[in-house]
């Protein structure tokens, strides 16, 4: 008994050696803030008074924002037309790049915005909406079509900002798709093009379904990061113009280091952390309704 | 023989370390946090350098800090780690005061003496608590708008050179004879005004006597009709009169599109003209005052001011202080500001110094002893907010975009936004009993 116990504790302490610095890092480096913004956010606090408690003070002016209710709106704006979007043109691109000859160089040349610095994809955004001297529009010119103000016209600029999101997005889900794709067995092709099977068919029938679970993680994924966009817009738009492009992430980095109400910025965080685990805790439930795991 | 040599090799090299360690431990170490360019740091540098480490034993390094300046400033202050000297506008420093970030100087002063009568008054009194009225910075650095025009452009059209007094008329009219479509492809590509200044929301209302807010910041005057008339004057020189382009070109530096030689005139602050020296600009230029607007006569200067101050809680303020008085001397001011910023002196005995005007050979020729005597007697300190406004009435205030973007007319814009921020500054601590 005891020679068992002892290698057992011999096995544990092994196993938590390996993971004792990780451990100690995420302990540290996010357990501990994590635990602390919570507090935080009943907090008043100032960089040079301290913290000051105040119940949930915090919670009941967000209630009442509405600098956030716009924020709140804008993103289930910018969910509305980039996460679709996004799904589409990554499907379609895996689809596209599947087979084809010289697939290998799409695939990278499809997939580099991924890898790029999100400030550099802004700053050529930024240039290439411009609404004088853009490339967008002198393209738009030659076809008759003169563009908006992009980035100038609170009614586009949303749309513009999307637009740039889905182009920097599309070649990670496009790898992601493709290996759903290189998932799906042969074998049902084979039999749907026995049957007879248009290409359409076979899309509907068999390609989609098959991809439910990457499309699963895909909507996931999106639902959850549609609330943290902070980078192109803080560089393409900076909120604006007229508040049509501010974001949740921005009202919490203006109210924290702009200024110095940590604890509000905390309850933010915390209200968009509550928001995005209801919706992908509703997510999950009824997933298992349309996602396809069987082969 | 050969393991002697290494030997002494060896010690001769511990020795030097050890002393070059204790040389530096000799040596204090000042780090000034600043936005300045590198060849504006190198200058300063060069100068603590020369003329204060040896005196002093006290090392000033600048810490170059380009962007969300202050956000690094309060977040080491929040660590309990903060610069013992900090740089910034004098319009962010009541927020500073406010919140007991920072040391009045007034002990300082009285201690050592130190006069401040050369100072101008303009250039003390942005430095200056608003509730208290102890003096929290000192300022070698006053900054001014005005415009920049291309002279050579101008004799190409058989121009006059814009002279203060000019009116808006007189300014329009220009910009609209130098604003060309010049190789026939329907684009302009020649404009005759730019500005990539964020503050002409303010600069036009002042042109025209006007201002957005009132100095206590307790009251938005945007439904002012001069203000009005102001911004919509701004919003047609890009949509109307099209003689300027649209504000997305004020990304790229409005410096670098006057170098280009396509502007006729830009309004801009006054660094540019260190800039335009540096860059080598391949066409005559020269400087002249704001024009006036309609409903004034008064001359419109705006200034504002750039200095430092000590923290709360400096490690070494004797130090902090110290490097201070060097900073805010007249050799700093003669030897980098004057070279390298082009800003205008905060003291007397700087705007009297030959060195102010070392490069008569260079341009432009109209930045005279005169024209900077008027900048800084007629200046008055530009309307930037000196509280924190908070993110609803800054968010109120973005809807002067619409103007900017041509979205809607100045007035309804103005007297919605007037309305909102009136009721919002109600709630603003300083403006509640």
């Amino acid at each position: 008994m005891n020679l068992r116990l002892n290698r057992r504790w011999r096995d544990n302490i092994a196993g938590y050696s390996f993971i004792a610095i990780n451990l100690a890092w995420v302990l540290i480096f996010t357990f501990y803030p994590v635990c602390r913004s919570f507090i935080l956010s009943f907090q008043e606090w100032n960089p040079i008074e301290g913290s000051k408690f105040i119940g949930l003070d915090n919670y009941k002016e967000i209630l009442q924002d509405w600098v956030f209710g716009i924020a709140f709106k804008n993103a289930l704006y910018y969910a509305l037309l980039t996460i679709p979007a996004g799904l589409v043109l990554a499907i379609v691109l895996a689809i596209a790049l599947h087979r084809i000859k010289g697939r290998t160089l799409f695939r990278t040349l499809y997939f580099s915005p991924s890898i790029c610095s999100s400030v550099a994809i802004a700053i050529i955004w930024t240039w290439l909406y411009n609404s004088q001297y853009g490339l967008i529009n002198d393209l738009l010119g030659h076809v008759g079509i003169k563009g908006p103000g992009w980035l100038i016209d609170p009614r586009w600029a949303m749309p513009a900002v999307s637009i740039t999101v889905v182009w920097a997005g599309c070649g990670y889900w496009m790898v992601m798709f493709l290996a759903g794709l290189q998932d799906i067995p042969e074998v049902y092709y084979d039999a749907a093009k026995v049957d007879g099977a248009t290409s359409l068919q076979v899309f509907r029938f068999i390609t989609l379904p098959m991809l439910t679970p990457t499309i699963f993680f895909y909507l996931t994924m999106a639902f959850i990061t549609v609330w943290y966009q902070f980078d192109l817009v803080y560089v393409m738009t900076g909120g604006g113009p007229v508040n049509s492009t501010i974001m949740p992430a921005l009202v919490i980095y203006e109210a924290a280091f702009r200024d110095f109400r940590m604890g509000y910025a905390a309850a933010v965080a915390w209200v968009m952390f509550a928001i995005t685990f209801i919706i992908t805790f509703l997510h999950f439930k009824i997933s298992g309704r349309w996602t396809f795991y069987g082969r | 023989m050969k393991k002697r040599l290494i030997s002494l090799f060896l010690v001769f090299f511990l020795l030097g370390s050890f002393s070059f360690a204790l040389s530096a431990e000799n040596e204090k170490l000042l780090t000034i946090p600043s936005w300045w360019a590198p060849h504006e740091i190198k200058g300063a540098e060069e100068f603590f350098d020369k003329y204060f480490t040896p005196k002093t034993g006290i090392r000033v390094k600048y810490e170059y800090i380009g962007e969300a300046f202050h956000e690094k400033m309060w977040t080491r202050i929040a660590a309990g780690n903060p610069y013992d000297i900090m740089t910034f506008n004098a319009d962010t420093l009541q927020e500073y005061v406010d919140k007991g970030a920072l040391m009045p100087l007034d002990d300082f002063i009285k201690r050592d003496k130190y006069d401040l009568r050369d100072f101008f008054p303009i250039a003390l009194e942005h430095w200056r608590g608003r509730k208290d009225g102890k003096l929290y910075g000192l300022s070698n650095d006053m900054g001014s708008f005005h415009f920049y025009y291309n002279a050579t452009l101008f004799k190409s059209a058989g121009l006059p050179f814009p002279k203060y007094p000019w009116s808006w008329d007189k300014f329009l009219s220009l910009a609209q004879k130098l604003t060309r479509d010049t190789n026939g492809d329907g684009k302009i590509d020649q404009w005759g005004y730019i500005s990539g200044v964020d503050w002409c929301r303010d600069i036009w209302p002042g042109t025209n006597g006007a201002f957005l807010f009132n100095k206590e910041v307790t009251k938005c005057l945007l439904d002012d009709p001069k203000v009005i008339k102001a911004l919509q004057f701004w919003q047609d020189l890009t949509y109307k009169y099209k003689v300027a382009p649209s504000p997305e070109l004020i990304q790229l530096t409005s410096g670098d599109a006057f170098l280009s030689g396509n502007v006729a005139m830009m309004l801009d602050g006054t660094w540019q003209v260190g800039y335009l020296r540096d860059k080598g600009a391949k066409f005559e230029w020269d400087v002249a005052l704001l024009p006036k607007g309609p409903d004034t006569n008064r001359i419109y200067i705006p200034n504002f001011t750039a200095g430092w101050v000590i923290s709360k809680g400096a490690k070494d303020p004797e130090a902090a202080w110290a490097a201070m008085k060097a900073y805010a001397s007249k050799e700093f001011a003669e030897e980098v500001m004057f070279r390298t910023l082009s800003s205008l002196p905060t003291r007397r005995s700087a705007l009297l110094s030959k060195k102010f005007y070392q490069w008569p050979e260079r341009p432009p020729k109209g930045l005279t002893g005169e024209f900077y005597g008027q900048m800084i007697k007629f200046g008055e300190p530009i309307h930037q907010y000196p509280y924190n406004l908070g993110p609803k009435i800054r968010a109120s205030l973005s809807k002067l975009d619409l103007i900017a973007s041509n979205q809607k007319p100045a007035e309804p814009v103005c007297k919605e936004v007037a309305k909102e921020v009136n009721e919002l500054l109600e709630t603003m601590p300083w403006v509640k009993k």
